[in-house]
């Protein structure tokens, strides 16, 4: 959008100096250097067109510039680059604005011609509908990459939503095959207590064979025989004592004996815990 | 481009001082180029540190440094405009320089009237988990109660991957976004105000009701 505006201005200034030097008017260094002068405040100015107070004044350039060198060279189609001007418009008040100037100027260079070109009319009407026609593209493809957005958002949000879930099936995938497999005897004590500690993100866990009196742990406790012995008779309240851990959770499977321990925190991981049941 | 920070320093504190007229900002520059910025809301010999780092990758169109900067303008709002921090101070603390620089300036404020550093990497991308650092038990319980209040389950995890923070004794609380696989080009367009306010309303909570007096 930029470089178009730019290139408009341009244009536009370029064919006032063309036309002032084929036709060979009255004062043309002068009317040539304020068209220079003319492209060089906006090549200035423009950067700042954020500013509302600079964008007014260059679209009074504008309106001064245009009109004032079809009122000199009396040649009513330089008009018409006001049209093209509006092409390059983002804003609707300033598209309000610049079209009511436009159309106000337009029908008071007509009536001082003398109603006599007419060809101006029809000129001005196909241009307007190019601008019509270019806006509405815009606006059509501002639409859909809206609605593209909105959708990317919708497909990230369940994107989360379902990473969470995976993750969560994921681990719960884990502890239950885990768990089969030792009922089954498949796998040893020492590569489930692993895979428990690594899933259920405890402090620390004890498996007890209660057949051959077997145990082993995993985490920050260390595996002494008081320990040990504690585990195998299942006395909860002297380890939550000897350990100060805050949460001891017991679960039979089979022949074996699990002892979790959580430490100081209050722990909702329910969904996991209840599969092992 | 090697010093886009210094672009995105001088933007943050347009931004704010436009809004908020009498922040008073002090900065530390240091000899190898990297810059510390910063500013106090409210009086107190404690600190609470909202982190931020904006360092030589900083990218402003991508998410994962697009959210955490609207998150720290909204916790600023949030301090200064609805409820000021009594009896601490609230430091928002943006560095060029990472976490030694944290680390440097903590040393020289004294550890012991830091009450919790709040790491904003990560933040408002969607997914977050909070990972606490070296508060004590009945603390977690009070913010546990909060998230609960919520409607958010809270379970604790032990993370393996590395702390930066982790070596020192300190309080900290980031948000990290777990699992989440595309994090790092995810573009900003991806950005809601909704996620935002949710997070900056957990921080503000939880930092409200745990340094009550």
């Amino acid at each position: 959008m930029k470089t178009a505006s730019y290139g408009v201005r341009l244009l536009t200034s370029l064919s006032v100096i063309t036309t002032l030097l084929v036709y060979n008017y009255d004062f043309k260094i002068p009317l040539t250097v304020l068209s220079l002068i003319y492209i060089l405040q906006y090549m200035i100015l423009s950067p700042f067109s954020k500013d509302p107070t600079i964008r007014y004044f260059l679209y009074l350039a504008d309106f001064g510039f245009i009109s004032y060198s079809a009122y000199v060279t009396d040649q009513v189609y330089i008009l018409l680059f006001l049209f093209t001007i509006l092409a390059t418009l983002r804003e609707k008040l300033d598209l309000a604005l610049f079209l009511t100037t436009t159309f106000a100027l337009s029908g008071f260079f007509f009536y001082r011609t003398g109603f006599y070109d007419f060809n101006l009319i029809y000129l001005s009407l196909a241009l307007l509908v190019v601008v019509y026609m270019i806006l509405k593209e815009i606006g059509s493809k501002d639409k859909t990459y809206q609605n593209l957005l909105e959708l990317t958002k919708s497909i990230y949000r369940d994107n989360l939503i379902c990473s969470d879930r995976m993750d969560f099936y994921l681990r719960y995938y884990e502890i239950t095959s885990s768990l089969r497999e030792l009922k089954e005897g498949s796998i040893s004590l020492d590569s489930c207590v692993e895979v428990l500690y690594e899933n259920l993100n405890c402090d620390g866990i004890f498996i007890t064979d209660r057949e051959n009196l077997n145990t082993v742990c995993k985490g920050k406790y260390s595996c002494d025989t008081n320990m040990v012995n504690l585990v195998q008779e299942l006395e909860v309240e002297e380890i939550k004592r000897l350990l100060s851990v805050k949460f001891v959770i017991v679960r039979e499977i089979g022949k074996y004996t699990i002892v979790i321990l959580y430490k100081n925190y209050v722990l909702i991981d329910k969904e996991l815990l209840e599969t092992m049941s | 481009m090697g010093n886009i920070y210094k672009v995105v320093f001088k933007d943050i504190k347009k931004r704010l001082t436009t809004k908020f007229k009498d922040l008073n900002f002090l900065e530390e520059t240091f000899p190898e180029g990297s810059l510390n910025l910063y500013f106090d809301v409210g009086y107190g010999e404690k600190f609470v540190i909202f982190f931020l780092p904006i360092d030589r990758e900083f990218n402003p169109n991508l998410l994962i440094h697009f959210a955490p900067l609207e998150v720290f303008f909204e916790s600023v709002r949030r301090f200064l405009e609805i409820k000021p921090p009594v009896g601490y101070r609230v430091r928002f603390f943006l560095s060029s320089g990472g976490f030694k620089n944290l680390l440097d300036h903590l040393e020289k404020l004294g550890r012991y009237r830091v009450l919790l550093v709040v790491n904003l990497e990560e933040t408002g991308i969607g997914n977050e988990k909070i990972v606490i650092n070296g508060l004590s038990g009945n603390i977690l319980y009070k913010i546990d109660k909060i998230l609960n209040n919520q409607g958010l389950s809270t379970r604790k995890i032990n993370i393996k991957e590395e702390n930066h923070l982790e070596d020192r004794i300190m309080s900290t609380m980031q948000f990290r976004s777990i699992p989440n696989k595309y994090k790092n080009i995810l573009p900003k367009d991806l950005y809601e105000v909704k996620r935002r306010d949710y997070i900056v309303l957990l921080i503000f909570l939880i930092i409200t009701s745990v340094f009550k007096l």
